[in-house]
């Protein structure tokens, strides 16, 4: 099983060193054989988690380590979805409107691998073994919640990603290609805000279920709060008061750093109701 | 009507975003609802009364966080009520905001009506009231019984005995070698295979002292295990001791230079559940087996399996709520989960 996602590893490594020997060498196509090999490392996260799930009896989601190797599979499935989805858009409809990502996510490509590469190298070193569930997460809600936070913080992570590449290409306004990044950073913080809000509230009723409290304002459920409410201003900020470009970049990017606090930092920092999540 | 077009503007909307997420990250560094005396060995005598008089020790049930709240609502209703025309067309904005406004209303509805405390309940025990969060004894209106209370292990405990025995070794001081490890029971005899002297297991003791009437357990939890032994062939009358805590205590057995060594593994917790019996006027009305993720309704209480008492086995922890504005909440979501679907899917197309 192990051995499946030491292979992911080296397909996401693949996946970074294509787009840089394409660079060297010039060659044409570069990304694609960037965006295989993430899709090979995909496919074979995929099976890890699916093969670890038989394995335990349950959804591998109960940890630091599983659902930090889920994250990776969410973020790079992402990836690979806002991909399919800008060629299928692109193939569709031409150049009718400049929103379409079209293909400027594939700049993200090397970049994704990269992000997958230090992830699951980090998940390396926290304990991987399977252990049988405590109390508390023996319920159906472990999966539904789980899953659509973690896919949530994939698709914000995405929008980070993006938000950062964009904040380092060039001066000008009208490269089509920073345009569609731009709008490919908004629907990725989109996406991702729609499933932090439904994790948000699949906690609250899975909560509700066990202990009889939708809300106790233990650490993790503040700061995941704390990010919603940030998300939802910055998406508000955008629509009325047209922060766009650089601006909502920015507000990415520092999205991205209460997001990973909430993930880790109240994991390691402070202890609450989620204090299981950080063995 | 003057007052509508302030309260429902944006910049009023992102002033009190700003202050809920000051709000929220207060909360969510300073530690909630510890001792006056805690908060100034954390911040010093004059930040900890600056914590304590700016309620920040208790952000969340806070006036001025409540008020915020208020806020909050108020800005989203009149905003909704301001800007209709606008909000007809866009269905998916307009339901959102309904469904975080629904949110404050189940938040309101909660911290007025809601009933929230514990039974502590010993088997066999009937309660007719539980204490509540304020402390105060809060009446039911029927009665909860425990008839059972039950721990499921995934695996048991178990206990095992080490045998071993100085190496032989010339050039190596101080070490031993494993002879053999044999798992046994209270009460059973356990067989070596090897030179190591057959063992009796007389008794275990989750908790060992010597009181005075000689050892005793002082409860069941498993603070100090330790087993009651007869090794076979010591000339010793009285039993020895193993003790999982303390490996090097027992020291080699008299009958041939052998150290036994007793090791405790708990068993792994799977569920804790209660079988609770709800009656009304003296009447068993039903049973119910309650665990954690699956609780008991009556009368529109909940009942919750919270936790339990390792040194007392017969001792089940139950937490019990009504709250009635669970039907706000539950709505508030579904409204708010339509709402941005609705909007954002118009967003992505």
């Amino acid at each position: 099983m192990e051995i499946s996602l030491k292979a992911s590893f080296v397909f996401y490594a693949v996946a970074m060193a294509a787009t840089l020997i394409g660079f060297l060498f010039s060659m044409p196509g570069k990304f694609r054989y960037s965006i295989f090999a993430l899709f090979a490392g995909f496919l074979s996260s995929t099976y890890h988690i699916g093969a670890r799930w038989y394995i335990a009896g349950r959804a591998p989601l109960s940890n630091q380590y599983e659902s930090m190797v889920f994250l990776v599979w969410a973020f790079v499935g992402a990836y690979l979805l806002f991909w399919h989805f800008s060629a299928v858009e692109k193939a569709g409809k031409g150049h009718k409107h400049a929103a379409v990502p079209g293909r400027a996510i594939e700049w993200l490509a090397p970049w994704t691998a990269l992000v997958a590469v230090l992830s699951l190298g980090g998940a390396s070193f926290l304990e991987s073994d399977i252990s049988p569930l405590v109390p508390a997460l023996q319920s159906n809600w472990l999966l539904i919640h789980v899953s659509t936070v973690m896919t949530g913080y994939g698709a914000l992570l995405l929008s980070f990603l993006g938000a950062a590449v964009y904040s380092f290409m060039g001066k000008s306004k009208h490269d089509e290609k920073k345009i569609s990044l731009e709008s490919l950073v908004y629907r990725a913080c989109l996406v991702g805000f729609w499933l932090l809000t439904l994790g948000i509230i699949t906690g609250a009723v899975w909560a509700n279920s066990a202990w009889g409290s939708y809300w106790s304002w233990d650490p993790k459920e503040t700061w995941s709060l704390i990010t919603w409410l940030y998300y939802a201003v910055a998406i508000h900020l955008r629509r009325t008061k047209g922060w766009k470009d650089k601006k909502f970049a920015g507000l990415m990017l520092w999205g991205f750093v209460l997001v990973m606090f909430t993930y880790f930092g109240v994991n390691y920092l402070m202890s609450g109701l989620h204090s299981y999540g950080r063995s | 009507m003057k007052l509508i077009k302030p309260l429902s503007s944006i910049k009023f909307f992102f002033v009190l975003s700003g202050l809920m997420l000051a709000a929220f990250i207060i909360g969510g560094v300073v530690p909630q609802g510890e001792s006056h005396q805690a908060y100034q060995e954390m911040f010093g005598p004059i930040g900890g009364n600056w914590v304590v008089y700016l309620r920040f020790n208790n952000v969340f049930s806070s006036f001025w966080f409540l008020a915020l709240m208020a806020g909050g609502f108020l800005n989203m209703l009149a905003c909704t009520v301001r800007q209709w025309k606008v909000l007809k067309l866009r269905p998916g904005v307009f339901l959102s905001h309904l469904g975080i406004m629904l949110m404050f209303v189940g938040g309101a509805v909660h911290g007025i009506f809601s009933v929230r405390g514990t039974l502590a309940l010993e088997t066999g025990q009937t309660e007719s009231e539980f204490a509540g969060d304020a402390g105060t004894p809060v009446a039911m209106p029927f009665s909860v019984q425990l008839k059972d209370f039950n721990i499921v292990y995934y695996d048991q405990e178990k206990h095992f005995i080490h045998a071993l025995k100085k190496r032989e070794d010339p050039g190596h001081e101080g070490g031993e070698d494993l002879l053999e490890s044999v798992e046994v029971q209270p009460g059973t005899e356990a067989h070596f295979k090897s030179e190591a002297a057959d063992i009796t297991v007389l008794k275990f003791y989750p908790s060992f002292t010597i009181g005075d009437a000689g050892p005793v357990s002082l409860s069941e939890d498993r603070e100090n295990p330790a087993l009651a032994v007869k090794i076979a062939g010591s000339k010793a009358a009285k039993p020895s001791y193993l003790f999982a805590n303390h490996p090097d205590f027992h020291g080699v057995s008299d009958t041939g230079g052998v150290r036994y060594v007793y090791e405790y593994r708990p068993g792994r917790v799977k569920q804790f559940e209660s079988r609770l019996a709800f009656l009304e006027d003296g009447v068993e009305k039903f049973e119910k087996l309650i665990n954690v993720n699956s609780p008991a309704s009556f009368k529109g209480y909940r009942l919750y399996q919270s936790g339990y008492d390792p040194k007392n086995l017969s001792f089940s922890s139950i937490q019990i709520s009504k709250d009635p504005s669970v039907i706000f909440i539950y709505s508030g979501f579904a409204a708010l989960m339509l709402g941005l679907t609705m909007a954002f899917w118009k967003e992505m197309k």
